[in-house]
């Protein structure tokens, strides 16, 4: 829109216009700046926000911030509350998307699309068998293999499987059966876990075609006796699992068969008897560099709490498995992830669509990216 | 199904506190533990204000646009009664799906625990009015059917929720 001149000949202000113009250089002309980027690679903490936009559930996002600078990147427009996961060369987002040939109406496609994480652009997708579960996303619904050649895509019809897609070829090689388990917990190039509803973890081994060779089934939690959150969250081929009363259960996948690892409680006897307990919705997350567990706490513990947000964050150290900290923030923070760097951030969804970021090298709270989206159910970082 | 929910009430909740965000926590927590103790039982009682709002029935008492409503004891989601539909059937346009979960609710009128199913309304967006969360035993989600944070318009011809409605079944039986 240009209109200076003219203007200053229409208002009284044309004197002072013409003075202007003599004394002050004139502002170049400027182009449209198209096919912007963002450099790579990434800033370690640059995140990814998913939001599920509860009031609309069909046309959805990801936002992609800065949290140092509480600056918006920019976005992914996904379809049908799709779920995400970062590529570990950090080259790819990729989104597991739902559409309908008319909206909300017709032919339903379901697209695994990979954005490519520079030009916020499609590079290329797949479609995909029409069965991707329809949840609250969460970390463990969509996952890569470590070598990225394998995306893991969890359905739900209410029958379960996995579908696998080969990234060389961009094609679907792959859709095996999980009767009585969801989710994958990718570990290691070939290999996945499921949780059981029969308390076993299950685990697939896959070849370089995507073919499975190799399923066993160990033992795990007794689901009879305690409610064993799936949202776990991953330390390498390590997962932690967490019980709503705060028993902690984590698994090392690194080997041919899952090494249950020596169970724990996040809480005192005491602690308990107080009433504390984990709640959220991915209530955990891990800093890998300094080796620390976050979990959002909630001191009046009831049962039916454990989906609830908190303003209260404990932290573990996890070779002491000992807690060593608190932090706190003024926002009900539902959604937790560390950033993997040396000088880690943790950064929190909360239920007002903001942005909670803590420095973990300070162990505090920072600030806060008010509204940066509607309703974030998960943060991923790369 | 749940879903988000309970972010929307509990965010107005905290909105509309004139205390701390703390104490907010502290009431909401109190709310959840007479929820968790007696799952059948209203929080309120609201017989004295029965025939209200749409069909009203002697012998169903309550306002069935209101989230206090005895049948919703274990609904998630938007009341289909606030978007088109009533408690017991789907707004125009919208397809129910038969596949769901169900909840056992205690009629405040007769003192019987009814088998309440309820079913997604689906083939239109969110209708984002009357989010309403009265949660009762749910589980992971390796227990699926007693899990509400799944979109349950899976029995419908597209898997888009619109809204809950809260349908009677029978009454459950006791033992």
């Amino acid at each position: 829109m240009r209109l200076p001149r003219p203007l200053c000949k229409g208002l009284l202000l044309a004197a002072a216009c013409v003075a202007a113009a003599g004394t002050q250089a004139q502002l170049p002309v400027e182009k449209l700046g198209q096919n912007t980027t963002l450099p790579f690679p990434p800033d370690p903490h640059r995140s990814y926000i998913v939001d599920f936009e509860f009031n609309n559930m069909v046309a959805t996002r990801v936002v992609v911030v800065d949290p140092d600078q509480r600056k918006v990147l920019g976005m992914l427009s996904t379809g049908g509350a799709a779920p995400a996961v970062l590529s570990h060369d950090q080259k790819t987002v990729y989104t597991a998307d739902i559409f309908f040939e008319r909206y909300v109406r017709g032919k339903r496609t379901d697209v695994i699309t990979a954005w490519d994480t520079s030009s916020l652009s499609p590079r290329w997708e797949v479609e995909i068998p029409s069965k991707r579960a329809s949840t609250l996303t969460e970390r463990y619904g969509l996952s890569t293999s470590a070598d990225d050649r394998f995306v893991y895509i969890y359905n739900f019809t209410p029958s379960t499987s996995i579908t696998v897609v080969d990234s060389k070829k961009q094609e679907v090689v792959n859709e095996l059966a999980i009767p009585g388990c969801i989710l994958n917990y990718p570990a290691g190039e070939r290999r996945f876990a499921s949780l059981c509803g029969d308390g076993k973890l299950q685990v697939i081994t896959l070849d370089d075609n995507g073919q499975e060779v190799n399923r066993t089934a160990t033992r795990f939690f007794d689901p009879d006796e305690e409610k064993l959150i799936e949202r776990a969250v991953g330390n390498g081929d390590t997962y932690y699992f967490v019980t709503t009363e705060g028993h902690v259960r984590g698994v090392d996948l690194s080997g041919k068969k899952p090494k249950v690892l020596p169970d724990w409680w996040l809480t005192t006897k005491q602690e308990r008897q107080e009433g504390w307990a984990p709640g959220g919705w991915q209530l955990m997350a891990v800093a890998p560099e300094l080796n620390r567990l976050y979990v959002l706490m909630h001191p009046d513990h009831a049962p039916h709490k454990w989906e609830d947000p908190s303003q209260t964050i404990w932290v573990y150290d996890l070779k002491t498995r000992k807690k060593v900290d608190t932090m706190e923030t003024p926002s009900l923070v539902w959604s937790l992830n560390a950033t993997s760097d040396d000088k880690p951030l943790l950064l929190g969804t909360n239920i007002e669509g903001g942005l909670d970021i803590f420095d973990l090298t300070k162990g505090e709270y920072v600030d806060t990216m008010d509204g940066v989206s509607k309703t974030p159910t998960l943060v991923i970082n790369h | 199904m749940k879903f988000l929910d309970r972010f929307f009430e509990r965010s107005t909740r905290h909105v509309a506190s004139t205390t701390s965000r703390r104490r907010f926590l502290g009431r909401l927590g109190s709310f959840l533990v007479a929820g968790a103790a007696m799952p059948v039982l209203l929080p309120v009682d609201r017989t004295a204000k029965a025939l209200a709002a749409e069909s009203p029935q002697a012998g169903d008492p309550g306002d069935p646009t209101s989230c206090d409503y005895w049948r919703y004891c274990s609904v998630d989601g938007f009341l289909c009664s606030c978007c088109g539909g009533t408690v017991n059937s789907c707004p125009p346009g919208t397809q129910g799906s038969e596949v769901t979960w169900v909840g056992t609710c205690r009629n405040p009128a007769d003192g019987i625990d009814y088998i309440i199913s309820y079913n997604d309304c689906c083939g239109k967006h969110s209708c984002a009015q009357c989010a309403c969360t009265r949660n009762d035993s749910e589980e992971p989600m390796y227990r699926p059917f007693n899990n509400n944070d799944i979109n349950w318009c899976l029995g419908a011809d597209a898997n888009v929720y619109n809204c809950t409605v809260a349908v009677i079944r029978g009454v459950a039986k006791a033992g």
